[in-house]
């Protein structure tokens, strides 16, 4: 969950000004939170689901850069060290109106799944000390990419 | 931020899809990940326990893959680098392996309003869920729910 100043982008990293997340596990997971199993709710014959959480505690690394790298910023493109800042997140994610349908399967990847390509909206917020964010109302238009599926992977790929 | 934030042309940015670089196998991340800046920055910070997952525990693994961004190798594929692109090449929504279950990603870009700026500020989300059974460090079988921020 980022925010900018200007266009989003690696392109225009100067112009982020919050990176939300997690962190990355000592094991590597990415990213992740483990959360209610009512915090997520999935219709695949209608090709709906969403993701509703509050007040998670996340940290705030400023950018990408910072946020990968542990606040140790980058020589090129030159970003400066950041320490992250704990603050919470609030979201509320919505898939519906199916495009496209399909079976899946990557070996490379080692996944294999049946796929729903569909609209999806986002309305969140965050919160920490001095500053504070709320999303426009959902916008079904900023959609870019978005799937649900159910899936198999690893052990349970074949 | 005026609409210009958003990007020219269709007012959208892939946004991190130049920050997410070639496809790294496990061997490369295992051996630059021990060695990868500030993976141990984020505890007592207050973030959820997930965070400090440990081999051994009853964790999920993270996917064996992944991306380079900016050089640091992580575990995990962004879903789509083409608007366009069909279903069928989507990369693996899911950040953990060994998984049977219900899987969900989206790449949303919008904005709104921060605190102290006159203008929106522009956003991007990148977020997702798992949901169902997988295979923990411990190598139980586990079912839980977890969501990609």
């Amino acid at each position: 969950m980022d925010l900018y100043t200007g266009p989003v982008g690696s392109h225009n990293l100067l112009q982020q000004i919050h990176d939300y997340s997690p962190g990355i596990s000592a094991n590597g997971l990415f990213w992740l939170i483990s959360a209610p199993h009512d915090a997520v709710q999935v219709r695949l014959g209608s090709g709906t689901a969403s993701v509703q959480m509050t007040d998670v505690p996340v940290l705030d690394a400023h950018d990408i850069a910072n946020a990968l790298t542990g606040g140790l910023g980058l020589a090129n493109p030159p970003i400066p060290p950041i320490a992250a800042v704990p603050a919470t997140v609030s979201f509320d994610i919505e898939w519906s109106n199916v495009i496209e349908q399909a079976k899946v399967t990557n070996e490379m990847q080692g996944f294999t799944g049946q796929f729903w390509k569909t609209g999806a909206t986002v309305k969140w917020s965050s919160n920490q000390a001095g500053f504070s964010f709320d999303s426009e109302a959902p916008n079904p238009t900023r959609n870019i990419y978005s799937v649900i599926g159910h899936e198999h992977s690893g052990a349970f790929f074949h | 931020m005026n609409k210009q934030g958003l990007g020219a042309g269709n007012g959208l940015h892939m946004g991190h899809s130049h920050i997410w670089q070639h496809v790294f196998s496990r061997r490369q991340l295992m051996k630059t990940a021990a060695g990868t800046a500030g993976l141990g920055m984020i505890s007592g910070l207050g973030v959820p326990k997930l965070a400090h997952a440990q081999a051994g525990s009853g964790e999920p693994k993270p996917i064996p893959g992944g991306v380079l961004a900016f050089g640091v190798p992580v575990h995990h594929f962004p879903l789509s680098l083409s608007v366009g692109k069909p279903l069928s090449e989507i990369n693996d929504p899911s950040e953990i392996t060994d998984f049977n279950g219900f899987v969900g990603g989206v790449h949303i870009l919008g904005e709104g309003n921060g605190t102290g700026f006159d203008t929106p500020l522009a956003f991007q989300t990148d977020m997702g869920f798992m949901q169902g059974e997988f295979i923990g460090e411990d190598g139980e079988h586990h079912n839980r729910t977890f969501v990609f921020v």
